[in-house]
């Protein structure tokens, strides 16, 4: 036994060791309904038919089974207390589907808008599946720590690299856009459709994000010499959802930047005063002057470009999205403010945009939320992103470097949450499974080690 | 008067807590959470109300001082709690308490939607949906989180060194 305890190193079990390659090729298969470009015909295969069901069902499926293995190998569950309160919550987005309208009149000189149960119930299963996802993240897939330094190395490393091939194939298929960089003087904003792989820029930005967090993630764990060319790499990834104007993708990664700055100026104030309060002296400078450019005319109306950026940030109408929220928001009654729409609410959406029954997004994570399953669920996601906070929290005497990488990482995750329809931590996305994998999962499986040891 | 209330007050502290006890206060507990709840979702419509069309104060003081009496039961079930020197099962108890806020929060909702516009209570400001979205945001939240407080604990552990004498 001594012998043994002194040389060799236990191993771990297979499930374990298995589990980063897993949620390597879960994540890759999921990406691949996102893949519009070379194939365009596999795209609507994955999209538009009756295969786009049985895909989803079939990933789904398998991501069930392997999570009641790691239960199993591991010989352990879930605390009880959140398996019911997520069981519940299941239930209650179910009951939903049956207590909820199934038509509403906008305009009474025309038909009413209505929804089969069917699609209804189609719409919920989703919604269930998003709760359990939350559920796995959080509780069941932090059981399979190993003996290694940094756990679920391979997959960081593996979503911190893919992005230089995504990357890599939007400059070789549309290297007439990048060509125009040099000459580029602001004009002709959203004629840049840069899409690598994916079907826009939005969901192309949404992958690079994915990759940014990897990045800064394995960065904060990594010595000096592995953290330098991982962090300039997660600023290629900044740097290029600049370049394709995926305005969301870029504003919640500055958060992550501005973040990670200020937690690891105020964490080095102990060992490296003077460093510390000179970056944190410039921090607080870089911010005075930004708002005097933001403030006084003889600064922003100087130049174009801050003019432009001052209009932004002062009264911003985020392409649309204000209106598309007041819209929504105006249309909501008594019953659909407690209950929220279900499936109506993004074709009312649709309906008060475009004026024809067709879905159209929300663009705010927490709006679609409320939308499907009105105030209760809303406030369970805020629960939910709280008790991931929480758990990124009790990292922070454990591994200090992590603890301010996984902090800046999920406040970049509400800030893209605010703008887009991405539900971090509640992932059935597979582009936002990146992101919600790390803030939620690797927090609970560090904060597990540490109870162990104890 | 007074001197019975505290006497009895006295016999009670005193008193052995029986498993019984326990699970007696834990229920009252959330039965009280719920209607806690309850007022608060029948306050924070009529506080929308009344700010955009001058009606529906009438309720407010009865909602205001329920909430108040309600709060107050709250803490003093939870203070029952916390010195009924049953550590595991209050750790039990404050391990559900979110399902248990969540379970609250449904009947509530479910009761908002059917049981109070029968009752002629609040009347829905079309076109405000936002201020509805945010005034029954922030007290469920509320709703929540207030009760949750009184059930923590302080942590255990004294000075470093063995402190002074």
């Amino acid at each position: 036994m001594v012998a043994q305890s002194k040389g060799k190193k236990p191993h771990d079990k297979f499930i374990n060791v298995l589990t980063p390659y897993f949620l390597i090729v879960y994540s890759v298969v999921s990406l691949l309904s996102w893949f519009r470009y070379p194939s365009e015909e596999f795209y609507n295969l994955l999209n538009f038919s009756d295969t786009a069901l049985r895909f989803r069902i079939i990933i789904g499926a398998v991501f069930v089974v392997y999570m009641l293995l790691i239960c199993l190998v591991n010989r352990k569950l879930p605390p009880w207390r959140y398996s019911w309160l997520f069981f519940f919550i299941c239930v209650y987005l179910g009951i939903l589907v049956f207590v909820q309208n199934k038509s509403y009149i906008y305009d009474p000189t025309k038909d009413p808008i209505t929804i089969g149960t069917r699609a209804s119930a189609k719409f919920y299963l989703q919604w269930a599946y998003s709760v359990f996802m939350a559920y796995c993240l959080l509780f069941v897939l932090p059981m399979t720590k190993t003996r290694h330094k940094i756990q679920f190395l391979p997959f960081l490393i593996f979503w911190a690299l893919i992005g230089l091939v995504f990357i890599g194939y939007s400059v070789a298929t549309q290297f007439d856009i990048y060509k125009n960089l040099s000459t580029w003087r602001g004009e002709n904003k959203w004629l840049y459709i840069v899409h690598s792989f994916f079907n826009d820029k939005n969901s192309f930005g949404a992958a690079l994000f994915g990759c940014f967090v990897a990045a800064v993630v394995l960065a904060e764990q990594c010595k000096m010499r592995g953290r330098i060319p991982l962090l300039l790499l997660a600023f290629v990834y900044f740097a290029e959802c600049v370049f394709i104007r995926c305005s969301t993708a870029y504003v919640s990664e500055i958060a992550v930047i501005v973040t990670l700055y200020i937690f690891r100026c105020i964490q080095s104030i102990k060992k490296h005063p003077g460093v510390a309060w000179t970056f944190l002296s410039i921090g607080f400078l870089a911010f005075v002057f930004f708002a005097l450019i933001l403030t006084v005319p003889s600064f922003y109306e100087s130049d174009k470009l801050l003019g432009k950026l001052r209009d932004v940030i002062v009264s911003p109408d985020y392409s649309g999205r204000v209106e598309i929220w007041a819209n929504f928001l105006e249309a909501l009654d008594a019953k659909s403010v407690l209950l929220g729409w279900g499936p109506l609410g993004k074709t009312i959406n649709g309906y008060l945009i475009e004026h024809t029954i067709v879905e159209r997004p929300l663009e705010d994570a927490f709006l679609d939320v409320f939308c499907a399953g009105g105030l209760v669920f809303l406030v369970f996601y805020i629960w939910v992103l709280a008790h991931t906070g929480k758990t990124i929290w009790g990292n922070r005497a454990i591994n200090r470097p992590l603890f301010a990488g996984l902090l800046a990482c999920f406040i970049g995750c509400i800030v893209y949450g605010i703008t887009e329809i991405n539900h971090f931590v509640f992932s059935s996305s597979s582009m936002t499974f990146v992101a919600s994998f790390i803030v939620a999962a690797i927090p609970a499986t560090v904060n597990r080690i540490d109870k162990a040891k104890v | 008067m007074f001197s019975v209330l505290v006497s009895s007050l006295r016999r009670f502290r005193m008193a052995k807590k029986t498993k019984r006890h326990f699970f007696l206060w834990a229920c009252l507990f959330v039965l009280f959470l719920f209607l806690w709840c309850a007022d608060l979702l029948v306050l924070a419509p009529s506080l929308v109300e009344f700010r955009f069309t001058g009606e529906g104060l009438m309720i407010f003081a009865p909602a205001i001082s329920l909430a108040v009496g309600l709060l107050c039961s709250l803490l003093l079930f939870s203070l029952c709690l916390k010195r009924a020197d049953r550590e595991k099962a209050f750790e039990r108890f404050r391990g559900f308490y979110w399902l248990f806020a969540f379970m609250s929060l449904v009947i509530t909702v479910f009761l908002s939607v059917y049981v109070l516009p029968q009752m002629n209570w609040v009347h829905f400001v079309e076109g405000k949906g936002f201020d509805y979205v945010f005034a029954y945001l922030i007290a469920a939240v509320l709703g929540g989180i207030i009760p949750f407080l009184f059930l923590l604990m302080p942590k255990k552990g004294g000075q470093r060194d063995g402190g002074t004498i």
